[in-house]
């Protein structure tokens, strides 16, 4: 059985709409192919996928956990979707996936971590980045739930309103109004323009 | 539409600014983690593997050994042990002969073949008596717990014709059990005399 049999055995259609891959004839979509080579063990599938989604991954634990614990949260979101990869039902929403499997990773760090004392922030200032910088990622963290998502990937990971939209298979529309009302929130919060004069 | 925040479509200093702030948390600036070794199966033991389908069965047959062991009133193979039919229909061929040397008591009639047969059937007393003594003599080495006094119930309130009807049940109980005892007494002659 040949790489392509095997895939169609696992994802048989490619969704309307989306560019089929580029291999030897398959109408795979390129999300379902890389969760074939995965599943296969590749090494190299892995670092595609880590460089697909490490900016969805980041934003997302960047919004509920400190920066501090931040990159081994990530490690441990990619680890668990390598792993569990063929649970993966549909590869086309396989960002959504991932930004699920990123979520409950934060919520069990939170379960899971003792009662520490926080650095101060000229010790935390000391591993480069500027207290400005951590203030501001603080105050988006102290955000309701539903902005400092859709915020830390837009000023953290620079993505636009519809990419954030796309991977975490939420509307455009709530997308837009969770930046906007974030936004608004985030000014009054750290004092810049007409917000910090109300 | 021109919006920054949504599409970086405009100008918007205030956003810019902090995107270039926040900018330095962001994931380009880390390696990507090395994938995970792929998940060894550890090697079970034959015991290990075959625990459930083995469990089963070992419980089923500790219970049987228990069933066979212990003495139970009316187990059958305490009684197909010691060689005493289970039901009539296997006593009534086997045993033509005995009713015949049987002082069968008055009310029994003979020629009935079901009357001899339970007759017959009585006459297994010394097999039977011995089993009681067993069982007695079991009951005696067995540790038996003190009794714990149970609260006295308050007696129930009956009516009169309630307590006629109980008082004349208690005395047909007595007189049955009376003549039982007569019964028992003829078909199995004084007591000591079977020895």
């Amino acid at each position: 059985m040949s790489e392509s049999e095997i895939a169609r055995s696992f994802f048989p259609v490619a969704k309307p709409g989306r560019e089929p891959a580029e291999t030897n004839g398959s109408h795979l979509s390129a999300p379902a192919l890389l969760a074939v080579r995965m599943k296969d063990g590749e090494d190299a599938a892995f670092e595609e996928f880590y460089r697909q989604f490490s900016a969805l991954v980041n934003g997302v634990v960047l919004a509920r956990v400190p920066y501090s614990d931040a990159e081994d949260v990530v490690q441990e979101v990619f680890i668990a979707a390598f792993r569990s990869i063929a649970s993966l039902r549909d590869p086309d929403r396989m960002a959504p996936w991932i930004a699920t499997i990123a979520r409950n990773r934060s919520v069990e760090y939170h379960r899971r971590k003792k009662p520490s004392e926080e650095l101060k922030e000229s010790i935390e200032g000391k591993r480069g980045h500027s207290n400005e910088a951590l203030e501001a990622l603080e105050a988006i963290r102290s955000l309701p739930d539903s902005y400092r998502e859709s915020l830390t990937l837009r000023l953290v990971e620079g993505l636009t309103g519809p990419e954030i939209a796309e991977l975490t298979g939420k509307t455009e529309a709530s997308v837009r109004v969770n930046l906007h009302r974030g936004m608004k929130k985030l000014r009054a919060k750290l004092g810049l323009g007409s917000e910090a004069k109300k | 539409m021109k919006d920054y925040l949504w599409n970086k479509e405009g100008s918007a200093p205030e956003i810019v600014a902090l995107e270039k702030t926040l900018g330095e948390f962001k994931a380009s600036a880390r390696n990507c983690p090395r994938p995970p070794a792929p998940v060894v199966e550890t090697t079970r033991s034959v015991l290990n593997r075959f625990r459930p389908a083995l469990l089963m069965p070992a419980m089923a047959g500790a219970v049987l050994v228990l069933f066979l062991l212990l003495p139970s009133g009316n187990g059958p193979s305490e009684s197909a042990s010691l060689g005493i039919p289970k039901s009539e229909s296997q006593i009534v061929p086997a045993k033509p002969a005995p009713p015949v040397s049987i002082p069968l008591p008055s009310r029994v009639n003979p020629t009935n073949p079901q009357n001899v047969a339970r007759a017959a059937n009585k006459t297994g007393t010394p097999i039977k008596r011995k089993v009681r003594k067993l069982r007695k003599v079991l009951r005696k080495r067995t540790v038996t717990t003190p009794r714990i006094k149970a609260k006295e119930s308050p007696e129930p309130l009956l009516t009169a014709e309630e307590k006629e009807a109980y008082e004349q049940l208690i005395e047909a109980l007595t007189i049955t059990s009376s003549k039982l005892k007569i019964v028992k007494e003829k078909v199995d002659g004084p007591i000591g005399s079977f020895d």
